[in-house]
């Protein structure tokens, strides 16, 4: 009785044509919204209603996507190399990178620090990971990042009890 | 029995409303009052003070009388809105513990929530006396543009209120609900919410009754209360002149002289000339003799001019998202207490093109709105479209003194007609019951004949709804309401990923793939911000989220896809999941502002628990 989101394209989410004039498009997103908002399932149980949410975040996105002129172009070459999603707000393919310790640390001795903490933070030694820290800190004196993490990192100590 | 209500927690004031027999009513406390001013005070021992009680405390006890926290709500102690405005507040404003703001009562420190959790105490107060049960639950109104920070403080208020939110309502989804359908085909409104602290603007298209925001805009900086600061500069600026006093250095006679200019500008909404005067008043450095203080309206209109034009700016930025004019707005709704300036309404009218209509009373707009939302919700009430009370309909803006206004009759016996036929605005027509499942069905994401991935979120083939048994008698109206801020995420250099664009429809969300930058890197964090700009410290950063224990892996190869959550309350929810292992990771969101920890929450329980609240009944009479 499940039909996965993952197999139907914008147009076929919103019932309409690939040639679809715009107002017919939200004509359709209109009706389709109001009727998967979760809202209107507030009596169900939280199964339907996390299913009408999916339905409806996916609604909205393929409206997003379609009721752009630009957007409905890119996703028509996409659609084409068999690509059923796009990600309107993606510019570049390469995805970002996260701050760790050592990005924020300046000098080549606080990045050594600083790589072995992140380390030991993956590691769950938070109390080795705040010793290299502060040993950064010293090497970078006034980081402010830095210090604002090792900040972070003693509140989860004592979150933690340690 | 237990009620569920619609709360607009105002800067303010505040106004609790109930819909009872399908009708959407405000609710007054024992005296007759609706309008409950947001002002807690603190008396030295015995039970704390709230709204009326409380106001005129802000005169004799300026130190442990706070008010305005909503200006402050949510927001963390380092930023420039709050230190801008510290020390303009007669009370202690000081950091608490987890970075928020926090006010030192005799010796306690309460954060702002725990403030506001006391004006909602006793607008749960007021209502359980009014409806004659207890008040459990709850629809909360925030303005617009409230991030998602002071979404959650305005939340934790509430619970520890001892009431459960329903839903967090935008201020002018909720004007708009109060409303309700046109039975126009498309029409395009703006609720132009013009408050005591905060200016929203808001463009909403109802089409075939459903509701959709297009664009929303605001300043939680401008309010009827830079009105009076206005007014009291030119009080102070008299005062200089007749008695070589500079008021304004100090705070103690510029409150006052605030409290005055307030009163002042109410009167001149209604007449030409006004005089006040003041005897006697001490302050800091010593007393003042009496002294009166006369404006015209004219005055009045000329100090505030620039105030008001200020929230055509706003309009603007609204208008252009919502890729419209200002003339081409349908209609124009005209929601709090500063509309009730005639200047406001002639300004508006100039620039919309438009006669704004205030047929709804502007100060209980939107607790009704949120008290038919709260009905809609709600699983104890029977489904059925809500109508607006009559004695808050038709009024002309400068009609009406709420805090004047009598105490309320015996109910009157309702009239057994269906809500369609007292209702100022039918819903239009609605399908019979017997008409909804081709409705529901055509309404069905089209199936497709594949079956299934194990992994891939599924749907139900039919709208879950049609798959419930008994179908429900009726549907009421869907309210689809918009995320009001871009939400970003930093990127190298201190620039913003933009992860969802304001003005989104919600519940939505966004999943990102994050890599590492170093090998073997097995902890990731990402900050996350709230705000408009493409630099990540102009925005409001809400936190940051820790991903840990990622399997160690040259760098850029890991593979963490984020998923951005921001829910129908506008409150976002975090998950991450390694990709390669597909393992769901704990991702840890530490919230600036907010006291994470579940003592810091027992600790501001368990101050709740130790202060009542003074009895509705010890209320003075006005």
């Amino acid at each position: 009785m499940f039909e996965s989101l993952e197999t139907q394209s914008y147009y076929e989410l919103l019932g309409v044509a690939t040639d679809a004039q715009a107002d017919r498009i939200k004509a359709s997103y209109v009706k389709l919204a109001a009727a998967c908002h979760p809202d209107a399932y507030r009596r169900s149980s939280p199964e339907h209603r996390a299913a009408a949410a999916a339905v409806f975040k996916r609604i909205v996105e393929a409206y997003r996507v379609l009721s752009s002129a630009d957007l409905r172009t890119r996703y028509g070459r996409a659609l084409s190399r068999g690509k059923l999603r796009i990600d309107p707000l993606a510019r570049d393919s390469a995805p970002p990178t996260l701050r760790t310790l050592e990005t924020l640390a300046v000098t080549p001795s606080a990045k050594q620090f600083a790589r072995a903490a992140d380390r030991l933070i993956g590691e769950g030694k938070l109390k080795e990971a705040k010793m290299q820290v502060m040993l950064a800190l010293n090497c970078d004196r006034d980081n402010a990042q830095l210090e604002e993490r090792l900040t972070m990192l003693k509140e989860t100590m004592s979150l933690m009890g340690q | 029995m237990s009620f569920a209500v619609g709360i607009d927690l105002g800067t303010t004031n505040s106004v609790v409303a109930a819909v009872r027999d399908g009708i959407a009513t405000p609710l007054a406390d024992p005296q007759g009052f609706r309008l409950i001013p947001s002002v807690v005070s603190f008396p030295r021992s015995g039970a704390v003070l709230v709204g009326r009680a409380a106001i005129e405390r802000r005169v004799d006890d300026p130190g442990q009388t706070v008010y305005s926290v909503k200006r402050l709500i949510g927001r963390p102690w380092g930023t420039p809105e709050v230190q801008r405005v510290r020390g303009t507040f007669p009370f202690d404003l000081r950091e608490a513990p987890g970075g928020g703001v926090g006010v030192s009562v005799h010796g306690n420190t309460y954060t702002l929530p725990e403030i506001s959790a006391f004006v909602l105490r006793q607008c749960k107060a007021v209502a359980e006396a009014a409806l004659g049960g207890p008040v459990l639950r709850a629809v909360v109104t925030v303005p617009a543009n409230f991030n998602d920070l002071q979404r959650s403080a305005t939340k934790t208020a509430a619970s520890l209120a001892g009431l459960e939110v329903l839903r967090i309502l935008n201020e002018p989804t909720a004007a708009a609900l109060a409303h309700g359908p046109s039975g126009k085909a498309r029409e395009r409104i703006a609720i132009y919410d013009f408050g005591g602290g905060t200016f929203d603007i808001t463009i909403l298209e109802i089409a075939d009754g459903v509701l959709e925001v297009l664009a929303t805009a605001g300043d939680t900086q401008l309010g009827g209360d830079d009105i009076d600061a206005a007014v009291a500069e030119r009080m102070a600026e008299d005062i200089f002149r007749k008695h070589k006093v500079d008021a304004r250095a100090d705070t103690r006679i510029f409150d006052r002289l605030r409290v005055m200019a307030e009163k002042l500008k109410r009167e001149l909404s209604t007449r030409s000339e006004v005089e006040v005067t003041g005897d006697g008043f001490s302050g800091d450095r010593g007393a003042l003799a009496r002294w009166a203080f006369r404006m015209t309206r004219q005055e009045l209109e000329q100090t505030s001019l620039a105030i008001v034009d200020r929230t055509f700016s706003v309009c603007r930025q609204a208008v252009d998202a919502a890729k419209l004019q200002l003339t081409g707005v349908d209609r124009i709704v005209l929601v709090g207490g500063s509309t009730r300036m005639p200047l406001v309404a002639r300004r508006v009218e100039q620039s919309f093109g438009r006669r704004p209509v205030a047929r709804i009373h502007p100060e209980l707009i939107v607790a009704l709105g949120a008290s038919i939302q709260a009905s809609l919700l709600d699983d104890e009430q029977p489904l059925a479209i809500p109508t607006i009370d009559a004695d808050c309909l038709d009024v002309e803006p400068q009609d009406i003194e709420v805090l004047a206004a009598p105490p309320p009759p015996p109910p009157r016996p309702k009239p057994p007609l269906p809500p369609t036929s007292r209702a100022p605005h039918a819903e239009p027509a609605r399908p019979d019951p017997g008409s909804r499942a081709p409705r529901a069905e055509q309404a069905l994401p089209p199936a497709s004949s594949r079956a299934p991935g194990a992994q891939e979120p599924s749907v139900p083939r039919r709208p879950p709804a049609a798959a419930v048994a008994p179908p429900p008698p009726e549907v009421a109206p869907v309210l689809i309401d918009v995320t009001p801020l871009s939400l970003n995420v930093e990127t190298a250099g201190g620039f913003c990923s933009l992860l969802i664009e304001a003005n989104t429809p919600i519940p939505c969300e966004c999943t990102r793939t994050f890599t590492t930058g170093n090998d073997g890197q097995s902890t990731v964090c990402v900050r996350v911000a709230q705000g408009p700009s493409s630099r990540f410290a102009d925005n409001t950063c809400l936190g940051e989220l820790e991903l840990s224990g990622i399997e160690p892996a040259p760098r850029g190869t890991a593979q963490i896809a984020v998923t951005f959550e921001i829910d129908a309350d506008g409150i976002m929810n975090v998950c991450a999941k390694d990709i390669k292992s597909g393992r769901q990771k704990a991702a840890r969101v530490q919230i600036v502002g907010t006291p994470a920890d579940a003592k810091a929450i027992e600790a501001m329980h368990a101050r709740q628990h130790a202060h009542p609240i003074a009895d509705l009944s010890v209320q003075p009479p006005r």
